[in-house]
């Protein structure tokens, strides 16, 4: 075997490896871009079922237990990772969450949740925000913010 | 004249513009702190008819005499008590004249709340809680077209049947897979009725239709699926005391109206259907020998269906039907009395396309192929002989919200 076939067998077989790198770094990718549910540190007990979450952010659940207000922080309506959250976690669309919002906001029945512009600025609101709830995509590890992991979430990406 | 309202149009026009391009700067941070929130919106139409007049004169020509600017706050005193108020500015034809109110103004006690149930009481102006759409009517991004169905939602009763001071008791129950809602209003009604008295005794009452302080409106609502799907039943009971001056011909009679609302509406991704039934009892008593006691029932449906086609486009269409009297379909009685018969009745048949250019601003237009005169305003058509039966509506939308 001259140099030059060794050099083309390695690098084939680099190839090889590579492929596999690569396709495991798009599994890696795939699972951390995930949308997950996040709440301030001070919230005792995050809702777990998908009813819970949608009773929270269609506003029909107003306080947590013990009777704190609860504070939405949402993306806004045409963002990938607000669909992302609005379809896969809730099975609600953002136009959806859009009407039952706005009956609330123009009637001055309720308060509707606070968009923000960017995920770095939920994240601030989050940590910042005693009671609060919002969501991102990824992971994160910070002290003051809780990452609530949903059972139902691959599921939920299953049935798409 | 001619050049004045053409002036005032533009006017209109111009500082609508102005007021959204100033405004369109990204979204607003409206959130002052985590207990105060500000919102408000701003529409301007524009409107064109082959024949009649709506909004204003729309008869062969543009009129831009729709104007709608509202702005509210909401504020969590703590956790149980909340305020919240809207001022809204409307200009509607002649109908409604550069008119600057307080929508709502009310202090909600929120006095149960857990996982599967909450309820309270309201007190203050608060918005009538009537089919799908009364409590938000004025505001453009919540309706699902420029004219609503005029069917069950008059212009001519938008004043009396929109917000009652008084109070309201609210609640919520989780029922299975859905949550059944109540809301029940009682109060005072407002008193701009001039467009009922016009359609009741044409140009001769002198004196004032006023309600009195005993209206109740009330709604049951079951939404399943998280609004997918919504049934309501909606009820009111109002009475109008009439006034006479000295030298009036009418006595001082009282209209009952007690109409009952039936809606059903299918949201879903793509699709959405909505159909609402309004029936409605009237009791005209004791206005003397020139207008003997009548009981006349009005009944009125509509049928709508929209496609999402894209997240941002959408079209429309549906089917709407007004009917002053049951017993008189085809407007006999109004011709006996020497009014055109299609007064007695209006089919509107609508198609139109609703563009969301941004979240927060939105145009839409719509087209309607319309028989019967009905639901139209005496303010702007105040000689009905003149008043054709066919007659075709091009509507524009501008909004923009915060």
């Amino acid at each position: 075997m001259n140099i030059t076939s060794r050099l083309f067998l390695n690098l084939s077989n680099n190839c090889k490896i590579n492929y596999l790198l690569i396709g495991c770094l798009f599994l890696f990718a795939h699972n951390s871009q995930a949308v997950s549910l996040i709440v301030n540190d001070s919230v005792v007990s995050p809702p777990t079922s998908k009813q819970n979450i949608r009773n929270i952010f269609t506003l029909q659940k107003t306080s947590w237990p013990g009777g704190a207000r609860i504070y939405i922080f949402v993306l806004p309506d045409d963002n990938p990772v607000h669909q992302k959250f609005s379809k896969t976690l809730t099975g609600i669309f953002p136009h959806q969450y859009r009407r039952i919002w706005d009956r609330y906001t123009f009637s001055g029945t309720g308060i509707a949740p606070t968009v923000v512009d960017s995920e770095a600025e939920m994240l601030d609101k989050i940590s910042q925000t005693k009671n609060s709830i919002g969501y991102i995509e990824g992971e994160i590890n910070r002290p003051d913010i809780k990452i609530i992991h949903l059972d139902f979430t691959q599921e939920a990406i299953d049935d798409e | 004249m001619m050049s004045n309202i053409v002036r005032q149009s533009f006017f209109t026009v111009n500082a609508s513009m102005f007021l959204l391009s100033i405004l369109n700067c990204s979204a607003f941070a409206m959130e002052l702190t985590d207990n105060l929130q500000l919102h408000g919106f701003l529409t301007q139409g524009a409107f064109y008819t082959t024949d009649n007049n709506y909004n204003g004169k729309s008869d062969d020509k543009v009129s831009f005499d729709q104007t709608e600017v509202g702005a509210n706050i909401f504020w969590q005193l703590n956790d149980r008590i909340d305020f919240s108020a809207q001022a809204l500015y409307r200009r509607a034809g002649k109908v409604e004249n550069s008119d600057l109110r307080t929508d709502y103004a009310m202090m909600s006690v929120n006095l149960l709340s857990n996982d599967t149930s909450h309820s309270g009481i309201r007190l203050g102006r608060i918005k009538n809680p009537i089919g799908l759409y009364n409590e938000t009517r004025d505001v453009a991004f919540t309706t699902p077209s420029i004219l609503l169905p005029q069917s069950v939602y008059l212009e001519r009763s938008r004043s009396l049947l929109l917000s009652s001071d008084g109070g309201q008791f609210f609640g919520s129950y989780q029922l299975g897979n859905g949550w059944l809602t109540f809301k029940m209003n009682y109060g005072k009604a407002h008193n701009d009725n001039d467009e009922i008295k016009k359609v009741m005794f044409g140009n001769l009452a002198q004196g004032d239709l006023e309600a009195d302080d005993k209206m109740f409106s009330g709604q049951v609502k079951y939404s399943l699926d998280n609004d997918k799907y919504i049934l309501a039943l909606s009820y009111v009971d109002v009475t109008l005391d009439y006034k006479p001056t000295s030298t009036d011909i009418l006595a001082s009679g009282t209209a009952k109206f007690s109409p009952y609302m039936l809606s059903a509406q299918y949201n879903g991704e793509k699709w959405g259907f909505t159909s609402e039934y309004y029936y409605s009892k009237n009791e005209f008593e004791n206005f003397g020998f020139i207008f003997p006691d009548s009981y006349p029932v009005t009944e009125n449906w509509y049928l709508q269906g929209t496609y999402r086609f894209t997240p941002k486009w959408q079209g429309i269409v549906r089917y709407d039907v007004n009917i002053l009297d049951k017993d008189d379909r085809n407007g006999k009685n109004f011709e006996s009395f020497g009014l055109p018969a299609h007064l007695g009745f209006t089919k509107d048949w609508m198609f139109g396309l609703r563009w969301d250019i941004t979240p927060t601003v939105m145009l839409r237009g719509e087209y309607h192929y319309i028989d019967g005169t009905s639901w139209l305003s005496s303010a702007d058509n105040p000689d009905r002989q003149e008043t054709e039966r066919y007659w075709d509506l091009f509507a524009l939308q501008l909004s923009f919200r915060f």
